[in-house]
């Protein structure tokens, strides 16, 4: 009896929760970011934890992210009609986290090209099954009802210069970073970088699928830009220079877990006791840094196998 | 001190003693209901390894286990065995079983010291597919039963996708390191720690690319020697994570040379050795 109650409460209370989208900001003119909760995803957030970002050309819309489900990519898209008359004509994958890629359905089915780097379109095919059921896991069925990992079919292998909606866009790539497809666009007519996965902003970076040195690099490359505004994919836009917040923890997490390494810590102790205590206060510490700790442990051991010389046979 | 060797010596024959227990077990597993309460899937595990022998199972002072509640990664779950027994004690723990309940193969391994090891001590990583209790089984010289256990929160570890780049993988395959936590000191338990580069495809893993199941192929025997005589051997299977990694003990007496030989399902055996001299550090 309990349980069909619930059953016919939940629509309601879904559609409650989740009819309104936080209102855009505007961060420059014709530029825009739908800001995510600075939360891990639940039920209360309906996961929408990541930026959405959006930039009006003279002929059409640009949308960098494209949301959480289905219905959040539909939300997304009615809401972008009442910034702009102007059509949607490109979204754009940034990397394959699921609350960055699994609203796509919304802009194929319309017809909207959804551009990603081509390791990215891999990565979702290997994991965006299994990572769809851990965000159904984490806010609930209805709230994901029709969702499905749609592909993107617009292909780059590297950094590109692209123009779209009569805007151009420089497309960055700087080889295997946050994941091996990881891109960020940069708007050169108003200096807004959406840094993507590259950067996060009071929250953890999720670098479990991380090439550390290439990352840190990548983003003193990013500084170089003329950047006024840097919208990462969590957490609130912010200065530039907080770019260099994002580079200070990978380099701390890096070397933190080269001394664990080496100083014979096994995984567990060194999970335990790789501590970057200044960015504890940022969201998802607890989590996110300590499986950041583990998986970067696990690459130090597999790169003792990288040449036949390291190991003793 | 003058048991028989617990693992036969011949492939072939150790290969069959496997497959009779991971055959026993998926038949149990199968004969489970779906339903079956999670004690009921211990009940059949203990009765069809242990049949009605006692075990106890507080038993901090004897074995202790240490398994993240919360695991970082189901494919990696980092596991850490510890026995107390008194070195002077006229007992010693000869092998201990590690039994991860919910899983396809529960019996993921079982690891046979003798007094040259020291200490039954013992670290590795699993791959854990559903919430589940592990249990650690120690196994006195002596054949009395005690038990660590804790419920861990994991899952999809044993059909989680194959590494990124198999191909790199298999190019790799079956080299090995084994280094002691040096410098050496003679007559007590040194850490040492075997790390060996393999896939261990569990055969459960589709390549969501293909859509293909990557072949089981996993390391199934170790036998760590130090002077010829045995300090650690392991009956295990593809719960053991990608790149199996253990650390454990040692008694060394003289100069002499450690050796892991593995062995995996698909017959291929690889060999690794390093020299051991007093107060080096030996890489």
């Amino acid at each position: 009896m309990v349980l069909s109650g619930l059953a016919l409460a939940a629509p309601v209370f879904a559609s409650d929760a989740s009819s309104t989208l936080p209102a855009p900001r505007p961060l420059a003119r014709d530029v825009y970011v739908f800001p995510g909760k600075l939360a891990a995803p639940g039920p209360d957030n309906l996961g929408r934890v990541a930026n959405v970002g959006v930039i009006i050309g003279a002929e059409g819309v640009i949308v960098v992210g494209t949301g959480t489900s289905d219905a959040d990519g539909e939300r997304l898209l009615a809401a972008i009609g009442r910034l702009s008359k102007r059509p949607v004509v490109l979204a754009i994958n940034t990397h394959a986290g699921p609350e960055h890629v699994l609203g796509n359905s919304a802009f194929a089915r319309r017809g909207i090209a959804i551009l990603a780097h081509r390791a990215t379109d891999d990565y979702m095919a290997a994991n965006c099954d299994r990572c769809l059921r851990d965000l159904q896991a984490l806010i609930g069925e209805p709230a994901m009802a029709g969702s499905y990992p749609e592909r993107p079919q617009q292909l780059i292998d590297g950094p590109a210069c692209i123009t779209a909606g009569g805007r151009r866009l420089d497309i960055l790539h700087y080889g295997p970073t946050q994941q091996p497809g990881s891109i960020a666009v940069f708007d050169p007519a108003s200096g807004v970088l959406f840094a993507g996965g590259l950067a996060s902003f009071d929250v953890v970076p999720d670098a479990h699928d991380a090439d550390l040195a290439i990352w840190i690099k990548a983003l003193e490359q990013m500084r170089r830009l003329p950047l006024k505004r840097v919208v990462p994919g969590r957490g609130p836009p912010g200065r530039p220079d907080r770019l260099d917040e994002v580079g200070d923890y990978l380099t701390r997490l890096a070397q933190g877990t080269r001394q664990a390494y080496d100083n014979g810590l096994d995984l567990a102790a060194a999970t335990a006791s790789v501590d970057v205590s200044r960015y504890r206060s940022w969201a998802s510490y607890a989590q996110t840094h300590r499986r950041n700790v583990h998986f970067q442990y696990l690459r130090l051991e597999a790169q003792e196998f990288a040449t036949p010389a390291a190991a003793n046979q | 001190m003058n048991r028989e060797p617990v693992l036969p010596a011949g492939p072939t024959t150790t290969f069959r003693s496997w497959c009779q227990w991971l055959c026993a077990l998926l038949v149990l597993a199968f004969a489970a209901p779906a339903c079956a309460a999670d004690d009921e899937i211990w009940t059949r595990i203990r009765t069809g390894l242990f049949a009605d022998r006692p075990i106890a199972e507080q038993a901090d002072q004897i074995i202790q286990l240490s398994v993240p509640v919360r695991a970082e990664d189901a494919a990696t779950v980092p596991i850490g065995i510890r026995t107390l027994l008194r070195p002077d004690a006229n007992v010693f723990v000869e092998k201990i079983y590690l039994v991860i309940d919910k899983n396809p193969s529960p019996l993921g391994a079982v690891f046979t010291f003798t007094p040259e090891s020291g200490r039954a001590d013992l670290e590795t990583r699993v791959r854990i597919e559903d919430y589940t209790m592990v249990r650690a089984i120690a196994e006195l010289s002596d054949g009395r039963l005690y038990m660590a256990s804790r419920f861990v929160k994991a899952s999809g570890g044993c059909s989680a996708p194959a590494g990124k780049d198999q191909e790199a993988a298999r190019a790799r395959l079956g080299r090995m390191k084994l280094r002691v936590d040096g410098p050496v000191v003679y007559g007590q338990p040194n850490l040492a720690q075997l790390m060996i580069s393999h896939p261990n495809n569990s055969g459960l893993a589709m390549d969501q690319l293909t859509r293909l199941y990557v072949p089981a192929r996993f390391v199934r025997r170790i036998d760590v020697t130090y002077g010829g005589k045995r300090v650690m051997a392991a009956e295990v299977d593809f719960t053991i994570s990608e790149n199996p990694n253990f650390r454990f003990h040692f008694v060394p007496r003289a100069d002499g040379e450690l050796k892991a030989e593995v062995l995996d399902s698909n017959d291929v055996r690889f060999e690794s050795s390093v020299a051991v001299r007093e107060g080096t550090v030996p890489n």
